[in-house]
């Protein structure tokens, strides 16, 4: 077998995971995803330009997105849709009937619960009044066929309103809105399932849907119970796609989160407007008087490698849109997010090389893995990166790819065996601005890092599930690249990092998320890092956590990433799209014995270093978290596993674990708060005092010394909605 | 004699038993109750012997037999035996015929008839075979989620129908065997008509199918579960509220469990949607024609074919579709035929409900 690296490339402003599905074997760029269409992301809030006619301030346009391509499945898709289709005149219309309200009225102080997820069903009786009408002001159903509706304003997909959805529960409720509904012909007639497209969503028909708990916890309530907060809390609803769709390693994940919160937005300020149409005429005598409802947006996504601080693209521009809101005197929108449940994944890991010196990790990639493979690894530098590095197959040699000395931001090598491509670093050099407004611990010095380097080392899979024979009759974007030949070799592959400087530097490596390629499909497989000297289980046989249980007397416990040395940690593993503070960030901890989940990921910590055995520490700055902000109960019974909410069909109920149901739990946490007129001056999350106030006063069965901040964040909060028996 | 076995397999075996287990068991089973054993053959000649004395025929003094009324009762039958009798009936007057002439031998579907009304005429449907798998392959994503119920109801549909409305042999004896000689029925009527209407599966066509069970021998098109379900739907439906489940209601249980038991199928692997469809209106016309047959009044006939009743390549078997599509029945000639002994159960069936 013969192993070489090509020479570097330069690479234009596109995402490394774009580029590397979009080039089979060889490097040449597949010119058809299988006819799915492409657009240039331009959606923006046009929708606002058309109501705010008193202020058309151009240079708000709300969340900007550079031209980045997404991939669409072709039903869904508004071929016609461009940058500079008209401006949705009819948004108005579409949201709010002629009368000029909702079809059941809103309340002044209403709440707006906006909830992004996957397989939200829209007739749940959970998020009904009890004459049955939806609380729903509207939905969009992003991967409906966009032939559903025709609605051209939208990119793809389509929404409904209240409206909308109360004429489709009467059709299929025996035509009143209190009947039995025929939820499966309710589901296809929304949107949200198919069965005649391979990609199509199809949660919400299975027995539990990940939507439907999540927005049972934030929101949902019993039709016939807490009237003032079925009243006051209202709610818009994201069918975002899954997973086949934005692709295992979360590619196209961003783009469709940052169209879901400007939609958020934007439908909530239209009904505001629409409510309020003497609120110029207020705010004379009240200048201080805010435009719109207060919206909690909760989104249980994420994506493991990044930055991991409010440099990422992500939360910087999270950031752009809280600001600008803010400066126009719009409602505060606060973000609810999971910290991601990769605390044991051995995704995570630091090396440190001394001056000049090289330093090495195994990266294992398991055989039949149909997905591509991702290591991130960043690192601070200036002008020029400090490291090189090597990436070895286990059939090639290892070889440094010395930096290039070019003025490109972006560039990448091909490493081929036998001729055939099966790995590809890329070289970045990150430039960002920070966003006003993004907090920076006081005592840091040289506070601001706006300079860093990222490596993200890619891998072919090691298995092709599409046959290039079936293309042409089974369109499908997660058919990413033709080649059956152009497999990578599984087993340990060797990352190497040399320092180049003459002092010691930090890179931090992740393992990319890597999610199914398609509904129910389990043939990814995600590669760790794997080191001998990194503990996988105690004495006991249990699962090592990143602290020993129990604690001591004293409430001491024993971090386990300091005792090992290893470079692979637990803490580090919250997920980039969360580890900053444009959001809260919630993890989990099980509530039978107080202990943190053990899947719950785990925060950094301090600055110094202690809590994640680092030498150089981690520096908070840029909006970096080390920690969660609140968790809550992700495992409630010692018995069984999960939470329990609604399962995907009314009257059901199903068990669900993972940090996600805790991050639901956080946004119906702030939407209690509120609902009591609670919004403390100095906490944006409004999680943080409550948090602390609850590990207080709430009796856990066990007590921490230390608090174990970085993976209970600054407390542990007791299951916010009602719950009406014990789970034992 | 197998099925007298089956009949009490079936019935009491339940759950584990089934129609097949039945079958089987009753086999064997017979054998050895029917009380044939030479052991005790020899025994009881010996004992006669040993008893009897001399029989003096012409003058020894007889008992006098009372012969009961030639009524519609079976109680003094075994619940086997009764089976056997009430089926005998049944069989007389339903009637299955192929419907031609054939085209490339094969032919055009198939009738069941009751005299002269064809209460329902299957037609082979010429659909588009990659449309329709499209639905295989996006309903296969739920077969995790109802393993359970595929496993349990290839063999046997009741308990989920007995968990609707709860039945057994002791507080709702008449219903349990008329829902029993009723599904017993519907198998022997359904695979002739499959045969006429013969079709392959699924997997037939495309080896990605890979249904989780075992493809059965016969047509796939239309589908016995489909069938054997939205008979029992039907039928039960109206002895428990003597409504109908044709009508503009929402859907009653009973139709939402006979619907979710064909779609089954299809998350299977075994099925593809139009054989559903196919079999949902020949269930609810043969439960009509029973109802008909017991009760009085006339039949009404339903065809499934181009222009009349059809599933389409491109659609799914809904709940929704099949709300509309039984709701177009045409009156057919009033009921002839004439059938005593079924009667006189249902209308026991009847009673144990209101």
């Amino acid at each position: 077998m013969v192993s070489y690296w090509g020479e570097w490339n330069a690479l234009g402003a596109i995402s490394p995971y774009y580029h590397w599905s979009k080039c089979g074997s060889g490097g040449e760029p597949i010119t058809n995803v299988n006819k799915t269409a492409q657009l240039d992301v331009g959606f923006t809030t046009k929708t606002r330009t058309v109501l705010d006619r008193e202020n058309s301030d151009s240079e708000n346009k709300g969340i900007q997105l550079e031209s980045e391509k997404m991939v669409i499945p072709p039903y869904a898709v508004n071929v016609k849709h461009t940058s500079k289709t008209p401006n949705d005149t009819t948004l108005t219309t579409n949201i709010i009937s002629s009368g000029g309200t909702p079809d059941t009225p809103m309340c002044k102080n209403t709440i707006i619960a906006g909830v992004i997820d996957v397989g939200i069903p829209l007739g749940h009786n959970r998020w009904r009044f009890k004459d049955g009408k939806t609380r729903l002001l509207y939905a969009w159903q992003m991967m409906a066929p966009w032939a559903l509706k025709k609605q051209s304003h939208l990119p793809f997909g389509a929404e409904f309103s209240q409206s909308d959805i109360n004429d489709l529960l009467k059709k299929h409720s025996g035509k009143q809105c209190n009947g039995w509904l025929n939820e499966q012909d309710f589901n296809v007639d929304t949107g949200l399932i198919s069965f005649a497209h391979r990609q199509a969503q199809r949660g919400a028909a299975k027995h539990a849907s990940h939507g439907a708990h999540v927005l049972d916890v934030v929101a949902g309530v019993d039709p016939h119970e807490e009237e003032d907060f079925q009243k006051r809390v209202r709610i818009i609803a994201i069918n975002a796609p899954s997973t086949a769709v934005f692709k295992a390693a979360g590619t196209h994940l961003d783009a469709y989160m940052f169209y879901a919160i400007q939609r958020i937005a934007d439908i909530a300020d239209a009904v505001w407007r629409k409510n309020n149409p003497n609120f110029a005429a207020e705010q004379k005598d009240n200048p201080k008087a805010v435009k719109g409802y207060p919206i909690v947006i909760n989104m249980s996504f994420g994506k493991q490698a990044g930055s991991k601080d409010a440099l990422d693209e992500f939360p910087a521009k999270l950031a752009r849109f809280v600001r600008q809101r803010d400066s126009r005197g719009w409602s505060k929108v606060r973000f609810v997010m999971p910290v991601g449940n990769d605390n044991l994944s051995r995704c995570n890991a630091m090396l440190e090389p001394k001056k000049r010196a090289v330093e090495k990790l195994n990266w294992r990639i398991l055989p039949q893995d149909h997905s591509a493979n991702y290591v991130e690894i960043w690192g601070a530098g200036a002008e020029s990166v400090p490291v090189s590095i090597s990436l070895k197959s286990p059939q090639s040699d290892a070889q440094f790819l010395d930096p290039p000395n070019s003025s490109h931001e972006h560039q990448y090598r091909d490493l081929f065996q036998d001729d055939v491509l099966v790995a590809r670093v890329y070289l970045s050099r990150i430039s960002l601005q920070p966003e006003i407004g993004i907090e920076n611990r006081n005592d840091e010095k040289n506070s601001t890092r706006n300079t860093s380097y990222r490596y993200v080392l890619c891998t072919a899979p090691t298995h092709w599930a599409n046959l290039p024979e079936q293309k042409e009759t089974d369109p499908d974007p997660c058919c990413e690249v033709v080649d059956p030949a152009a497999t990578a070799p599984s087993g340990l592959w060797e990352i190497a990092v040399k320092n180049l400087s003459d002092k010691r530097v930090q890179c931090v490596l992740s393992v990319q998320t890597d999610q199914a390629l398609s509904p129910t499909d389990g043939v990814n497989l995600r590669s760790y890092f794997d080191d001998k000297s990194y503990e996988r289980f105690g004495e006991n046989g249990a699962p090592l956590e990143s602290y020993s249980f129990p604690p001591d007397a004293k409430g001491n416990v024993e971090n386990q990433d300091i005792r090992a040395k290893t470079p692979v940690r637990r803490h580090g593993t919250m997920n980039a799209s969360a580890a900053h503070g444009v959001v809260a960030r919630v993890g989990g901890y099980r509530a039978s014995d107080g202990r943190p989940a053990p899947y719950s990921a785990t925060g950094r910590g301090r600055a110094s270093g202690q809590d994640d055995g680092t030498i150089l520490g981690s520096v908070l700055t840029n909006g970096r978290k080390g920690a969660p902000t609140a968790s809550f109960p992700t495992d409630d019974s010692p018995a069984h596993f999960g939470i329990l909410a609604a399962g995907a069909s009314n009257g059901s109920v199903a068990a669900m674990r993972g940090t996600s149901f805790a991050s639901a739990q956080g946004a119906r946490a702030i939407i209690n708060m509120l609902l009591k007129g609670e919004t403390p001056k100095t906490d944006k999350y409004m999680l943080f005092a409550a948090a602390v106030k609850a590990e207080e006063t709430l009796m856990h069965p066990t007590k921490f010394s230390d608090g174990l901040i970085e993976v209970l964040g600054s407390g542990r909060m007791g299951r916010p909605d009602k719950q009406d028996v014990d789970r034992f | 004699m197998g099925w007298i076995g089956g009949t009490q397999g079936g019935t009491q075996g339940g759950t584990q038993g089934g129609t097949q287990g039945g079958t089987q068991g009753g086999t064997q089973g017979g054998a050895g109750d029917g009380g044939r054993s030479p052991l005790l053959a020899a025994a009881i000649n010996l004992a006669h012997d040993a008893t009897v004395g001399y029989w003096d025929t012409p003058s020894a003094s007889l008992n006098t037999p009372k012969v009961p009324d030639n009524s519609e009762s079976l109680l003094y039958l075994s619940a086997a035996r009764r089976t056997q009798v009430l089926l005998a009936e049944l069989s007389s007057v339903f009637v299955v015929a192929p419907i031609g002439p054939k085209t490339k031998g094969q032919y055009a579907g198939a009738s069941l008839n009751i005299g002269k009304t064809a209460i329902a005429s299957i037609h082979r449907q010429n659909f588009d075979v990659p449309s329709q798998l499209k639905f295989l392959r996006g309903y296969a994503d739920l077969r995790n989620d109802r393993l359970a119920e595929i496993i349990t109801q290839a063999d046997d549909i009741m308990p989920f129908f007995r968990a609707i409305a709860p039945m057994n042999p002791w507080q709702k004896e008449n219903t349990v065997a008329l829902l029993y000689v009723v599904h017993v029925l519907t198998t022997q009527l359904e695979m002739q008509i499959k045969h006429y209407c013969r079709a392959p599966r699924p997997s037939d066509y495309a080896t990605q199918v890979q249904p989780v069970i075992p493809t059965p021998d016969h047509s796939s098109f239309p589908s016995g579960h489909a069938t054997e379900a939205m008979v029992m739907a039907t039928v039960l439906h109206f002895l428990r509220t003597g409504d109908s489940i044709v009508g503009d209601k929402s859907p009653v249980p009973e139709l939402r469990l006979a619907h979710r038991i064909a779609v089954n199928r299809t998350v299977a692997g075994l099925h593809f949607p139009v054989d559903s469809a196919a079999g949902a209106v020949l269930g609810i016309s043969i439960g009509e024609a029973i109802q008909s047959l017991a009760s009085g009044g006339g039949l009404k006939t339903r065809q499934y074919k181009e222009g009349e009743i059809l599933l389409n390549s491109t659609e799914d078997f809904t709940l929704t579709w099949l709300a509309d599509a039984i709701k177009s029945a045409k009156a057919g000639s009033n009921n002839a035929a004439s059938v005593p002994l079924f009667s006189h159960l249902w209308a026991n069936a009847i009673a144990e409900w209101r």
